[in-house]
């Protein structure tokens, strides 16, 4: 019985351990492809912002001026100037706010993959010190003892846990944040 | 004449990159720090008129520097935005006892940010 516990334990805390490792592993990939993909995303958007800034300028140079001409056709190329330029200000705001996701999302990425390492190091230690001395402790009567100090021990270390990886994004859509003045 | 400066303390890369962006265009000079210390550094061995700070960076957090900056002569009186994704009253109120000047809950609108800036220390320059 009590090799069948100590295989049983030491199987949970085996597989556990690799499966979280990989989770952990892959949380920390996903946060570097995302901050390389939003970084390129970003420095793209400003090439993209001052190349229309430059282009806009361009054809209102390329417009006949005001003493030249005063057509309707001028006045109707100015109004649609300003109305594309109207769009391009809203959708550039628009893309600022939304690109912002990254930091958003590894900090939620970071915590979860805290609390993965946090959980691996629970495990372990249900599977590696513990179980020795539940071997020795077990011949001097006194296992239930040891497995209530290793429930104890786990409680600790969970709660450790919750206390280190307090929740700081509530967000659950990208609608601007409030700003206020105190 | 000088541009007005803004310091902007967050560890997250691309974060600091929207805002020096919409701040660059906007005809404000903008330093960047990567979190409390570095941006402490930063503020007192240069012209800050104004600063943008994190709340959760690593080791040196925006509570911290805000406590550091209030502490020192020469920003007393600075404007400090707290820019965080934190948004409850109890992080709040432990912002404005520390002497934060503001609140701004991530993600910003960029338009409504430069009102406060201008609203806070004026034009560029």
């Amino acid at each position: 019985m009590n090799s069948q516990l100590k295989m049983l334990l030491s199987d949970i805390s085996g597989h556990s351990s690799r499966h979280l490792k990989e989770i952990q592993s892959d949380l920390v990939q996903t946060n570097m492809l995302l901050d390389e993909a939003i970084t390129q995303l970003t420095e793209s958007f400003e090439g993209i912002t001052k190349g229309v800034g430059t282009y806009q300028k361009a054809i209102v140079n390329l417009l006949p001026s005001e003493a030249m001409e005063q057509s309707p056709d001028r006045l109707q190329n100015i109004v649609r100037l300003n109305a594309v330029n109207e769009i391009l200000a809203f959708h550039i705001n628009a893309a600022v706010t939304r690109l912002q996701f990254e930091d958003i999302t590894s900090q939620l990425i970071r915590r979860a993959a805290r609390r993965v390492d946090g959980l691996r190091e629970m495990l372990e230690c249900l599977g590696n010190a513990a179980l020795e001395e539940l071997e020795d402790e077990v011949e001097r009567g006194v296992k239930v003892d040891l497995l209530e100090q290793m429930l104890v021990d786990i409680r600790v270390k969970s709660k450790l846990i919750d206390d280190q990886l307090r929740k700081a994004v509530a967000q659950r859509r990208m609608d601007c944040g409030e700003m206020e003045l105190f | 004449m000088n541009a007005k400066s803004i310091l902007v303390v967050d560890d997250s890369r691309s974060l600091r990159q929207m805002v020096c962006y919409i701040l660059n265009v906007s005809g404000y000079h903008v330093i960047e720090a990567v979190d409390g210390m570095d941006g402490w550094e930063k503020a007192i061995a240069q012209k800050v008129d104004l600063v943008f700070t994190d709340q959760n960076m690593p080791q040196y957090d925006g509570l911290w520097l805000i406590n550091a900056l209030r502490n020192s002569e020469s920003h007393r009186k600075t404007p400090i935005l707290m820019l965080t994704t934190e948004s409850s009253d109890e992080m709040k109120s432990m912002g404005r006892r520390a002497g934060a000047t503001g609140w701004i809950v991530k993600p910003f609108d960029p338009d409504r940010m430069v009102d406060l800036v201008k609203k806070l220390i004026g034009e560029p320059s």
